[in-house]
C-alpha cells in the first residue's frame, strides 16, 4: 500500500474501514453466539441430568423402599455413561447416602440441598437434585454432582470454528473489499498520480484517465477540465509572453539604428558646421582688423556681435561634438583618482577667471573609482564649472564636492549655494538644451548636464539633482562598484 | 435378575431409613416384623390390581393376616392412615382361609405350613396378592414369600402366579426380588 507523508492511502484507508467493519461485526456475533450458546448449553446439560435423575429416581424407588442398596447402585452405575458426572448419589429422607456413584471409585458425601434450588454451580461443578417420589410421597433424593467440561469443551470449540470462521470471512472481506475499493480508490489514486505530474513537471497537457462513476467521474472532468483551463491560459501568456519579447527586440533594434542614424546625423551636421563657422570667424576677425577703423561705433558692434555669435555657435557645436562623442566612442577601463581630477578642474577654473572668490571645499577623502579616466574628467569638469558659473551672483561663492560610498555604488557630489533651481524641473536638467536660465544671464550651451548623464549612464550609474531657487543645488551622480559598463 | 448373595447391610440400618415404618423414630431397632408390616405396605404400592377386583369407592382395601399373627400392633400401626390406590386400609385377621375372601393382600402365617397348598389353592382367585411368610411359598405356588437373608428381610416372587391372579407387578419389584417358578 502506498504512503504519503500525510498518512496511508485511500486504497489502505478504505481497505481498513472495511475489514474493520466486517471484523467488528463478525466479533460481535460471534460474541453474541457464544454467550447464547454457553448459557444453553449449560440449561441443555442440566435439563439431561435432571432428566437422568428423574429417571434414576423413579428407577429407585422401590430400591430405597425395600433397602436394595445393590439394586439402586447398579442404576446410577448408568451414569458412567455420562462422563462428566462426577459422582451420584441417593440420599434418604434423613439425609443419609442410601447409594452412591463414583467416576474414580472414591467415598461419596451427600451435598446439602437447598430447597427450591434444584441446581447450582459449586466452583465450576454442576450440583443437583432430583426428589424420589412414588405416588406423591417423597421417598428419597437423588443428586449429580457433574463437570462443566462439555460445556468448556464446546466454547473451546465454538471458538476454534469462530476463529477459522473469522479468519476466513477476514479473508473474503478483504477480497471483496480489495475489488470493492478498486473502482473508488483506482481514480482518486490516479487522479492524484496526475496531479503530482502536472504539478511537479508543470505540464498541463497530462489528463487524468476518465474512469470512475458518479461524483468521483465528476472529480476526474472537472479536474480534466480545471486543467484545460490552466493549459490554455499557460499558452496564451506564454504567447503574449513570446510576442512582448520579440516585439521589444524589435522596437529595441529599431530604435538603436535610429539612434545610430541620428548620432551620426548629428555628428556630421556638427561637423560640416564648422568649417563655415571657421571661415565666418576667420574673414570677421580680418574685416574688424582691416576695415574696423572705418567703421563707426554701430557699424562695429555689428561685427562683435558678429564674432560673438559665431564664436559662441562654435563653442555649441563643439559641445554638440563632445556630447555625440561620449555616446560613441570606447570607454576603456581604468582607475579614476577623483582627488586628482577635481584639483586640477579647480585649478583650470581659477587660472580661466582669477577675479572671482570662490572657496572650494573638496573633501579629501574622494576614493579612486573605475572607470573611463577621460570621460569622468568631463563629468567632473561640467559639474563643478556649472556650479561656477551659478554662483557668481554670489558674493561669497561656495563649492563642495565630496561621496557618500555605499555598499554597492559609490555616490559623489557637487554642491554650490548658487541660484538653484525650482524641484519641479529636477528631471528636466539633464536634457539636451535644457536651460533654465536665459542665455545672457548665464552663457553656456545646455548640452553639459546631458554628457554627464550619458556618461554616468555608460558607467551604469545614475544622476539627479536637489535645488531650491536661490538656495544653491546639489548635483549626484553614482558609479557602481563594481565598473560594470553600459552600452 | 441379579444374584441375591452378596452381603447386605444390617437390619438396623435398613429400618433406620424406613420413611412409614413407625419405628424409625424410636430409640430401639426396628423388628423383623416392623419391617415385614413396612414392606406388606410396599408390595401394594408396586401391583397393581385388575379393576374388578378393587374394592367399590369408599369401601376399604383389606389386607388379611390368615393364622397366628405375628406383627402383634406393627402392621396396624404401619398402615394407619396409609391409602393404597385412594383407598384407605383396614387389617383383617382370620383364622380359616375362606374369611379372607374379599381381601386385596392376604399374608399367611408361618402357622399355615402344615396346609399351604389347600389354602393356596383356595386363594387362587383372581385380584389376590398372597405374602407368605415361609420359605419356599413363591416356589409353592405364592406369589410373595419373605425370606431371610444374612439378617436382612428379602423376598421372592414368583410371576407366572402373578399373571395368574391378574396382578401387575412392576418392574422396579421384581428387579429387587428372586424370581421362582413353581416346580
Amino acid at each position: 500500500m502506498r504512503t504519503s507523508a500525510r498518512g496511508p492511502s485511500i486504497r489502505g484507508r478504505l481497505l481498513r474501514a472495511s475489514v474493520l467493519t466486517s471484523g467488528t461485526a463478525l466479533v460481535t456475533a460471534s460474541v453474541a453466539f457464544a454467550l447464547y450458546d454457553v448459557h444453553e448449553s449449560r440449561r441443555m446439560l442440566v435439563r439431561r441430568l435432571t432428566t437422568d435423575a428423574r429417571i434414576i429416581g423413579s428407577n429407585s424407588a422401590a430400591a430405597l423402599l425395600f433397602q436394595d442398596e445393590k439394586a439402586a447402585e447398579a442404576t446410577l452405575a448408568a451414569l458412567r455413561a455420562e462422563p462428566d458426572v462426577l459422582s451420584a448419589g441417593l440420599v434418604t429422607p434423613d439425609g443419609r447416602v442410601f447409594a452412591a456413584y463414583s467416576r474414580d471409585g472414591g467415598p461419596v458425601a451427600a451435598p446439602a440441598a437447598q430447597p427450591g434450588l434444584p441446581h447450582r454451580y459449586e466452583g465450576g461443578v454442576l450440583v443437583l437434585f432430583q426428589d424420589v417420589a412414588l405416588e406423591g410421597s417423597v421417598v428419597g433424593t437423588a443428586f449429580i454432582r457433574s463437570e462443566l467440561r462439555e460445556v468448556s469443551q464446546r466454547i473451546y470449540r465454538y471458538a476454534g470454528i469462530a476463529a477459522a470462521v473469522f479468519l476466513a470471512s477476514l479473508l473474503a472481506a478483504l477480497g471483496i473489499a480489495t475489488r470493492a475499493q478498486r473502482p473508488i480508490a483506482g481514480p482518486i489514486q490516479r487522479l492524484a498520480e496526475a496531479a503530482r505530474a502536472v504539478s511537479s513537471r508543470k505540464d498541463y497537457s497530462v489528463r487524468a484517465a476518465a474512469e470512475g462513476e458518479g461524483e468521483l467521474r465528476q472529480l476526474v472532468d472537472t479536474f480534466n477540465a480545471m486543467l484545460a483551463q490552466i493549459q490554455l491560459q499557460d499558452e496564451e501568456l506564454r504567447a503574449a509572453r513570446d510576442g512582448l519579447e520579440q516585439r521589444v527586440a524589435e522596437r529595441t533594434q529599431e530604435l538603436t539604428a535610429l539612434n545610430g542614424e541620428l548620432e551620426a546625423f548629428s555628428y556630421s551636421v556638427s561637423h560640416d558646421l564648422r568649417a563655415p563657422l571657421r571661415h565666418i570667424h576667420g574673414f570677421v576677425d580680418l574685416l574688424q582688423r582691416r576695415a574696423g577703423d572705418a567703421l563707426d561705433a554701430t557699424g562695429r558692434r555689428y561685427l562683435d556681435t558678429i564674432a560673438g555669435a559665431a564664436k559662441r555657435m562654435g563653442q555649441l557645436v563643439d559641445d554638440l561634438l563632445s556630447f555625440s562623442r561620449v555616446g560613441r566612442v570606447e570607454l576603456r577601463r581604468g582607475r579614476v583618482d577623483l582627488q586628482r581630477v577635481v584639483q586640477d578642474v579647480i585649478r583650470e577654473l581659477r587660472e580661466q577667471d582669477p577675479a572671482r572668490q570662490v572657496v572650494f571645499r573638496a573633501a579629501p577623502g574622494l576614493p579612486e573609482v573605475p572607470g573611463d579616466p577621460a570621460t569622468l574628467r568631463v563629468v567632473m569638469g561640467n559639474l563643478i564649472s556649472n556650479a561656477f558659473k551659478y554662483t557668481k551672483t554670489r558674493e561669497r561663492a561656495e563649492i563642495e564636492i565630496g561621496s557618500k560610498p555605499d555598499r554597492e555604488e559609490t555616490v559623489i557630489y557637487v554642491r554650490d549655494n548658487g541660484v538653484g533651481f525650482d524641484m519641479k524641473y529636477a528631471d528636466k536638467l539633464f536634457g539636451v538644451f535644457q536651460r533654465l536660465h536665459r542665455a545672457d544671464e548665464f552663457e553656456g550651451t545646455g548640452i553639459g548636464l546631458a554628457t554627464v548623464r550619458r556618461i554616468v549612464h555608460r558607467h551604469g550609474g545614475r544622476t539627479w539633482a536637489e535645488g531650491e531657487t536661490d538656495r544653491g543645488a546639489t548635483f549626484y551622480f553614482s558609479l557602481p562598484l563594481t565598473g560594470q559598463e553600459a552600452i | 435378575m441379579s444374584a441375591r448373595s452378596l452381603p447386605r447391610r444390617t437390619l438396623v440400618l435398613a429400618a433406620l431409613c424406613l420413611a412409614c415404618s413407625p419405628a424409625a423414630g424410636r430409640a430401639d431397632l426396628p423388628t423383623e416384623y416392623e419391617v415385614k408390616a413396612a414392606y406388606l405396605y410396599n408390595f401394594a404400592r408396586f401391583v397393581e390390581w385388575p379393576p374388578a377386583s378393587l374394592p367399590a369407592a369408599g369401601k376399604t382395601f383389606v389386607v388379611a393376616v390368615l393364622g397366628v399373627d405375628p406383627f402383634g400392633d406393627a402392621l396396624d400401626a404401619t398402615l394407619a392412615g396409609k391409602q393404597i390406590m385412594q383407598r384407605d386400609l383396614t387389617v383383617r385377621r382370620v383364622a380359616r382361609v375362606e374369611e379372607a375372601a374379599g381381601a386385596q393382600i392376604v399374608f399367611i402365617s408361618s402357622s399355615e405350613s402344615p396346609r399351604l397348598t389347600r389354602v393356596l389353592s383356595a386363594l387362587a382367585g383372581p385380584g389376590i396378592l398372597t405374602v407368605g411368610d415361609m420359605d419356599d411359598f413363591a416356589r409353592q405356588g405364592g406369589i410373595i414369600g419373605f425370606r431371610m437373608e444374612q439378617r436382612k428381610v428379602r423376598f421372592d416372587i414368583n410371576p407366572r402366579q402373578a399373571v395368574r391372579a391378574r396382578l401387575k407387578i412392576s418392574s422396579q419389584l421384581l428387579r429387587l426380588a428372586q424370581l421362582v417358578e413353581a416346580p
